[in-house]
């Protein structure tokens, strides 16, 4: 099956093209990593065709974390597919400007659940995307474990999934993401199934990574908080059929550690992102 | 250490409960025969026919047809789980051959196979070959069925993920469909044994000069009882080890979904 991300442009001409606009909001390095034009998907199902995504529009900038924030049922799950390329047929355009000289995959997806197998060990679950990527036993066990040691599960490296914790098996698949090293992260609200304070030390472990290895996030929650402590950007999206509704930029400090954020400024971001999106949360509830 | 000393600790004693209530109604038997309530002549008491049966697996012919149904039910569980686990992973996995092919299945499914036998025989002859195939189709039926349905019920979640990660054909069945089906296929494999045996003893009562089924049905013509138990009590060893023996097999390779 072909698993390359759509309309991979592999020069870096794309800089020269890229508009005004988008140096404006750029953040990291000012070059854009991602665009999308006027995308949109439809599905057939038993009652009928449905408008999943219509018509969005988004440039997303290299070595951003940008998060993707919208009710439940919105398409966001559908337009990270889409940028993944597990979702082939969509309309409009995507141009993903991130090269890999050794043949390796651009993107890699963390789920929300059931993205590891529980058939495997943990570090032949880590080390999956390096074998398929045909690296040999020793080369790739060395990787996983590096990263295994960075999300402090090292000790369980031969442990299978069901005897670990909810927040073990996310740091499971956030270090197994990180192994395969893909210049962009696609995480499907990677920590929507756990609780308060797991969810809260994950976010700090992920932003740590983040910063040392300064990969393109794709985020995609339904927490406006989560949202505004990760993003350096964040997209509101509308409800079904999902478009962006509003783009913000989360002018935080960095590192964002529990107690570093400023609690006034979050506050009004808080407040400004749920005005945009409770409109969009009436209606997706009101269907 | 100690767990696995409590590990074993449990084991005897599940093993004493399931063996307590077994041996109760053998020894009520064996009361019953040797005080004559039950006429031992039909109902021959368990230590007779334990003896019997030593005495017959050494010197009498009852190895001979315990190894000439072993060697069927062997032959049949091969060919039936191999091509039963092939066709039921390819049927799960894609849509068109599950399309072309499952109406055969559904349509063989529900047949009892005893019923296919004389038209096989006919169209084959009468031979070994027939025999262990008749056994195999049973097998291959109920194990294709359970795995295409195994391969069905995998979440989404996992195939997406091996995709994602840059998974191929091969790849995909090796650490993902055959892994993630491997309970089902299992339950289809001990389901199958169970017809199976069922449908190799007929065929020998009906159509074998040797195994057990064909001991069972001449003993009960000659009426030579106690060796007719003593081919029961063979036939019903060959099923417990192979039928709890996959179940236990299949429970040890699935560990995880035990918890």
């Amino acid at each position: 099956m072909d698993r390359e991300p759509p309309n991979a442009v592999t020069e870096p001409d794309s800089t020269a093209t890229a508009t005004a606009e988008s140096v404006d909001e750029a953040s990291a390095t000012g070059s854009a990593c991602i665009r999308a034009r006027g995308v949109g998907k439809r599905y057939t199902t038993r009652s009928g065709e449905v408008e999943a995504l219509t018509d969005v529009d988004l440039t997303i900038q290299d070595q951003e974390f940008f998060c993707l924030l919208g009710p439940s049922g919105c398409g966001k799950s559908t337009f990270l597919r889409i940028l993944s390329g597990l979702v082939s047929e969509y309309t409009g355009e995507i141009e993903i400007s991130a090269a890999r000289a050794d043949g390796g995959s651009v993107t890699n997806m963390v789920f929300q659940e059931h993205g590891i197998f529980p058939w495997k060990t943990v570090l032949d679950n880590v080390a999956f995307g390096l074998k398929m990527d045909g690296v040999g036993k020793q080369q790739r066990y060395e990787r996983a474990r590096a990263y295994l040691e960075k999300v402090d599960l090292a000790e369980f490296a031969d442990a299978y999934p069901h005897q670990l914790s909810g927040g073990m098996k996310q740091r499971v698949a956030i270090a197994r993401a990180f192994t395969n090293d893909p210049e962009i992260l696609l995480m499907d609200e990677p920590f929507g199934v756990l609780d308060a304070q797991t969810k809260r030390n994950l976010q700090t472990e992920l932003l740590s990574l983040w910063s040392e290895t300064k990969k393109t996030v794709v985020y995609v929650t339904h927490d406006i908080e989560e949202a505004i402590t990760l993003g350096d950007r964040l997209a509101v999206m509308t409800a079904r059929p999902g478009g962006v509704k509003a783009v913000l930029d989360i002018d935080l400090p960095r590192p964002r550690t529990r107690g570093a954020i400023p609690t006034d400024e979050f506050t009004t971001l808080r407040e400004r992102v749920w005005e945009l999106l409770s409109d969009e949360v009436q209606q997706s509830v009101e269907r | 250490m100690s767990q696995s000393h409590r590990r074993q600790h449990t084991v005897g004693r599940r093993l004493g409960y399931h063996l307590a209530p077994i041996l109760a109604v053998l020894l009520c038997w064996e009361v019953l025969a040797r005080l004559a309530v039950l006429n031992p002549t039909f109902f021959p008491p368990p230590s007779v026919v334990a003896g019997v049966t030593a005495r017959l697996l050494v010197e009498g012919p009852l190895l001979y047809h315990t190894w000439v149904s072993l060697r069927r039910i062997l032959l049949a569980f091969v060919v039936g789980a191999t091509s039963g686990v092939a066709v039921g992973l390819w049927m799960g996995w894609s849509r068109p051959v599950r399309l072309l092919v499952n109406p055969y299945v559904s349509l063989f499914y529900p047949i009892p196979k005893i019923a296919l036998v004389p038209i096989m025989f006919t169209l084959l002859g009468v031979t070994e070959t027939v025999r262990v195939l008749a056994m195999s189709i049973a097998i291959f039926l109920l194990v294709a069925v359970n795995t295409m349905g195994g391969v069905q019920q995998i979440d989404d979640a996992y195939i997406d993920a091996a995709l994602d990660n840059g998974a191929g054909t091969l790849a995909l069945y090796r650490d993902v469909l055959i892994p993630g089906s491997l309970s089902e296929v299992f339950a289809g494999l001990s389901l199958g044994l169970g017809v199976g045996f069922n449908l190799i003893v007929v065929i020998e009562m009906l159509a074998a000069e040797s195994g057990l089924g064909y001991l069972i049905w001449r003993s009960w013509r000659l009426f030579t009882l106690q060796r007719m138990y003593a081919a029961l009590v063979m036939i019903s060893l060959l099923g417990i080890v192979f039928i709890y023996g996959v179940d236990a097999l299949g429970d040890r390779l699935t560990f995880w979904e035990a918890e």
